[in-house]
């Protein structure tokens, strides 16, 4: 294939100034390459490196083309974050709840030690799962209601990054959370009888850490993308 | 032709490329320039970036394909919003066409009323 390292080396540049989103990237790169590829191919000479030059001229520099795409790519990697969130909380709720619904199921007795635990960790759990929620929602809102402005702005940088940070105070609402019902339901398997009913409140323990643990981390690299794609904007 | 004049057009204009049938970036740019006489030769850095947006607002759907060469491309189509789109766009301008067509005439007429 004539001059295929130019155009790599082009497509290449212009994948990594959009590496916060390696799936604009990747599809970037590939529509970048083809294009060069074809004005090539529809020259007199596949060798033209003026008409290859051209062509790339026509691009203009990988990083101000690049930069075209980041408000679009900003705004949906900001939603993509809060649906991850609210689906976060609304799935630690259903093992909240099915943990409760299971207790009363099976009639779980429940010591005073575990009363105990209950009085304090309860007020602290749902106040916990309470913000979180009303912060996922805010979140979610906020990221619905705003449109890809035609130009990339500061302003609208800013945004997106407060409605990341939003998601993150979430994760960390839910953390908390999850770590209040690891005593509240760890006193309570402890003091039990360690049978098939443990299984439930054991299961929805489990998918609540991984849900917590899952959610903070997907928040953790979308600041880390959110970041790099701000610095594409300066 | 001036930039600065088919700025809030371009959208339409890609999507009128489309109108014959599904392109690559590539194709579209050429058909652009084929239909307009070589009047809007646009630069392949707006292109993309309208692509991409009108993909996002549904006016467009795009898959991969393969080239002869086994090369990935991405192909771009017209959905039903985006020819409503077009419809409700060429109206505007034609009704636009037709008042600034209306306007000139009036102001070459103009100066032959005052000298008469």
């Amino acid at each position: 294939m004539p001059l295929r390292e130019p155009i790599a080396d082009f497509g290449s540049a212009v994948a990594r100034e959009l590496s916060f989103d390696p799936r604009l990237a990747r599809r970037l790169r590939a529509e970048v390459e083809d294009h060069l590829q074809e004005a090539l191919a529809d020259s007199a000479d596949p060798h033209d490196e003026t008409r290859l030059a051209e062509a790339m001229c026509a691009f203009g520099d990988p990083r101000t083309f690049a930069r075209q795409f980041l408000a679009a790519a900003l705004l949906s990697l900001a939603r993509r974050t809060a649906a991850v969130t609210a689906l976060a909380v609304v799935g630690m709720f259903g093992a909240m709840e099915a943990r409760a619904v299971w207790y009363g199921w099976v009639n779980w007795p429940a010591s005073d030690r575990v009363l105990a635990a209950n009085a304090i960790g309860h007020p602290v759990d749902r106040f916990a799962f309470a913000l979180a929620a009303a912060l996922a929602l805010s979140a979610l809102a906020y990221v619905m209601t705003h449109r890809v402005p035609a130009r990339f702005q500061a302003t609208f940088g800013w945004k997106i990054g407060f409605c990341i940070k939003l998601n993150a105070a979430v994760a960390l609402a839910l953390m908390s959370a999850m770590a209040t019902e690891l005593v509240v339901t760890g006193v309570r398997l402890f003091e039990a009888e360690l049978d098939a009913r443990a299984l439930v409140p054991f299961v929805s323990l489990t998918l609540e850490l991984a849900v917590a643990g899952g959610s903070m981390s997907y928040i953790l690299i979308m600041m880390n993308r959110c970041s790099r794609a701000l610095r594409l904007a300066a | 032709m001036e930039g600065e004049m088919l700025k809030g057009h371009l959208d339409m204009i890609v999507l009128a490329a489309l109108v014959g049938g599904p392109a690559h970036g590539y194709g579209i740019i050429q058909e652009i320039k084929r239909r307009s006489g070589g009047a809007l030769d646009l630069p392949e850095g707006t292109i993309y970036p309208a692509l991409h947006r009108l993909e996002k607002a549904g006016n467009l759907a795009s898959h991969w394909t393969k080239t002869e060469s086994g090369r990935k491309r991405r192909v771009y189509k017209m959905t039903r919003r985006g020819e409503r789109a077009l419809s409700d766009h060429r109206a505007l301008w034609q009704r636009f066409a037709d008042a600034i067509g209306g306007l000139f005439g009036e102001k070459a007429r103009a100066p032959a009323r005052t000298h008469s």
